[in-house]
């Protein structure tokens, strides 16, 4: 018996390995023999784990676009390092040292969960070298841009993304209460109390807060719980579970859920007709009608065999924004270098006209989208189109919300 | 109240598919003393199986002939191929079974990586739902107390009323004095070890409409499966059914009402068990 209750406690046990502080080495600056060197691109791509479905489409479409740019920019060939981060936090940190200290990468693409990109702006600020992702900034970022200047990001905040929901649920939608189930990390929480802020300033009321551990797959006992309100705020992974449980336990009320880029492409297909009608708020959809969107649809579903979804987009973004900055500094990618030109350039990309802002963040519109069916594919249909919008600060907090007796 | 209902019921037919992934583990346990590890790589390998071949054959029976069988081959693998090498080495062979675990998530992940969950609805007949208290509750997880409680049944009987059954009681209280009286215990034990597996499978399956499928399911499934396993007590159907029950009540209800420590509380749960009873619920004592 007692063999039984060691074994059952290693196996529930996790050490992740110790990690030292990093030794920061000086990023390779530009001299004639560096000029003909490849140019080092690292990118840490969650492959394998929770974030496995986006991981292998940011794969594939970054490729595409450094193939489509003939491998090269500057006169200087492109090495592209892919290292799969499993979607954990302490791989990452691992990974992104040795693309750091063995591989010396110029530039890093950065992987895309939050609790990731969180352990990875402190371990890459001592570095200096650019770290550019294909969503959103989490909280690290938002409080210290000055200290993080290195870090660059596309989508829009979180916090944005929570607001602009507040604010077309309220306002054209009419609601009035909301019932919320999030997962119980800063993916869930960040987005969502922008989201309460927001709608609480408005004249909303929050009835419902449940907070679902991660890893949980059957949603039954949350969904039973729910309580009335207009419509349901949704903050979860995986949900195409969700979805279909929810619908099969009686579907209550609409649904705005804050995962944008959580549903990529196979997930979409997976949700079907239980995602229809449910509205969200990110940077792009295939639906979008513009000359330079629709000239990307096409020279991608040529290369590709399939219509781009949100995370083949905002990769081959990503990587016409790093290409755009070596062009500009005539190959030089130095760490300040590259960190100035990044601030300066303005890049042709499927959104349109792109540059950064002085905090690092995409210049480009948000939408309101909701889901629909289109040549039997569910995509995003744009509802609505407005700027991005940062916040300085979102002062909503649980406790206080809890002490003010609506919670359960 | 009607909630308080609904979600009890819905914590029973959680319970009863970790009923049916324990027993498997119990049975191996009790009457090879190896505590297969690998028996949640099995119930995750059993979901796959299960959904590749209800997507290929459109037939949701397909799918549990593939986890059922295919996963008893895979036992059949391991058993021949791997712990008769350790004989009588059971530590060592819990050991092997570790690192079959993490050999069997990585193939997956390598294999069936993206995207991360797999959903599979239950198949049309049983998919509806009723009304049970005003509430719409799925006939599917109906339908799982149900299978739980006709494997019980049907465990209890060849435990109980068959010759094979008798002969792995026998094994589980005294492993020698069968061996002894001329048995061909490895047979038995290898024949167990076949069953428990492919009922490590099937429930895999079983549960996917309720818990989809992901390469990591088996871990977090196998520990919830050690603690029915120790609450109800080794060598006992009936105990390793009580555990299920009622660890699959208490998490049921504690995601319902107390979602930050749902978590914690069946190990809570299995913890006071421990100190009150040490040989579980219905568990012999040592």
């Amino acid at each position: 018996m007692a063999m039984l209750i060691v074994v059952a406690l290693a196996a529930a046990c996790t050490s992740p390995a110790p990690t030292t502080s990093p030794q920061p080495s000086a990023s390779p600056s530009a001299s004639p023999t560096a000029a003909l060197a490849p140019i080092k691109v690292g990118a840490l791509f969650d492959m394998t784990g929770m974030g496995a479905s986006w991981g292998a489409m940011m794969k594939q479409a970054t490729e595409f676009a450094f193939n489509e740019a003939g491998g090269q920019v500057a006169g200087r060939k492109i090495q592209l390092i892919i290292e799969d981060t499993g979607t954990d936090p302490t791989i990452a940190v691992d990974k992104a040292r040795k693309l750091l200290e063995l591989d010396k990468v110029d530039v890093i693409i950065g992987p895309v969960w939050t609790n990731e990109t969180e352990a990875l702006y402190s371990f890459i600020q001592p570095y200096g070298v650019p770290f550019i992702h294909a969503t959103s900034v989490c909280a690290p970022r938002l409080n210290d841009p000055q200290k993080y200047n290195m870090v660059f990001a596309i989508g829009a905040t979180e916090w944005s993304r929570g607001y602009s929901t507040a604010d077309y649920a309220y306002d054209k939608l009419g609601y009035r209460t909301a019932s919320v189930i999030i997962h119980d990390y800063a993916g869930g929480w960040v987005p969502f109390e922008a989201f309460a802020q927001r709608f609480e300033e408005k004249g909303g009321k929050i009835v419902q807060i449940q907070p679902v551990p991660f890893g949980v797959t059957d949603w039954s006992p949350f969904i039973l719980n729910l309580k009335q309100a207009d419509m349901l705020f949704l903050g979860v992974t995986g949900a195409p579970q969700f979805l279909h449980q929810y619908k099969q336990l009686g579907g209550k009320f609409p649904l705005a859920f804050i995962g944008y880029e959580w549903m990529p492409l196979a997930d979409k297909q997976d949700a079907g007709d239980d995602a229809l009608g449910m509205i969200t708020s990110g940077e792009w959809s295939s639906l979008i009608n513009t000359p330079e969107n629709n000239a990307f649809i096409a020279s991608y579903q040529k290369a590709v065999g399939r219509v781009p979804d949100c995370w083949d987009e905002s990769s081959y973004t990503v990587v016409k924004i790093i290409l755009g900055a070596i062009n500009s500094t005539k190959g030089d990618t130095s760490s300040k270098a590259l960190i100035d030109a990044l601030y300066k350039i303005t890049v042709d990309t499927p959104r349109g006209k792109l540059s950064f802002d002085p905090g690092g963040w995409a210049k480009h519109s948000q939408y309101v989208f909701k889901y629909v069916k289109s040549d039997s594919l569910v995509t995003l249909e744009p509802l609505a189109e407005h700027p991005i919008n940062h916040p300085a600060k979102v002062t909503w907090s649980y406790s206080t919300w809890q002490s003010k007796g609506t919670g359960t | 109240m009607e909630l308080l209902a609904v979600n009890t019921l819905n914590g029973i037919s959680y319970g009863m598919l970790l009923f049916l992934i324990a027993s498997g583990l119990a049975l191996v346990f009790g009457v090879m003393g190896v505590l297969n590890l690998a028996h949640g790589a099995f119930y995750m390998l059993g979901a796959y199986l299960g959904i590749i071949a209800t997507r290929a054959g459109g037939n949701w029976l397909l799918g549990l002939l593939a986890a059922g069988v295919g996963i008893a081959l895979v036992g059949l693998a391991v058993d021949r191929g791997l712990l008769r090498h350790l004989y009588r080495q059971t530590n060592e062979q819990v050991l092997l079974t570790v690192g079959l675990i993490y050999i069997l998530i990585n193939v997956v992940r390598w294999l069936w990586a993206a995207p991360n969950i797999w959903t599979q609805s239950a198949p049309s007949t049983l998919s509806g739902v009723v009304s049970m208290l005003g509430i719409p509750f799925p006939v599917y997880r109906l339908v799982l107390i149900l299978v739980g409680v006709a494997v019980f049944i049907g465990l209890w009987l060849l435990l109980e009323k068959t010759r094979a059954g008798a002969i792995v009681r026998a094994g589980m209280d005294d492993k020698q004095m069968v061996m002894g009286l001329g048995v061909n215990y490895g047979l038995v034990s290898s024949a167990v070890f076949v069953l428990g597996s492919a009922m490590g499978g099937l429930a895999g399956f079983l549960g996917t409409p309720i818990l989809g499928a992901t390469a990591d399911m088996g871990t977090s499934t196998l520990l919830l499966a050690v603690v029915v396993t120790i609450v109800g007590g080794v060598g006992s159907v009936q105990g390793t059914l009580v555990g299920g029950l009622l660890i699959g009540l208490v998490d049921g209800l504690g995601k319902a009402y107390f979602p930050f420590y749902a978590m914690f509380i069946p190990y809570i749960v299995m913890i006071i068990i421990l100190l009150v009873r040490p040989s579980g619920l219905l568990g012999k004592a040592q």
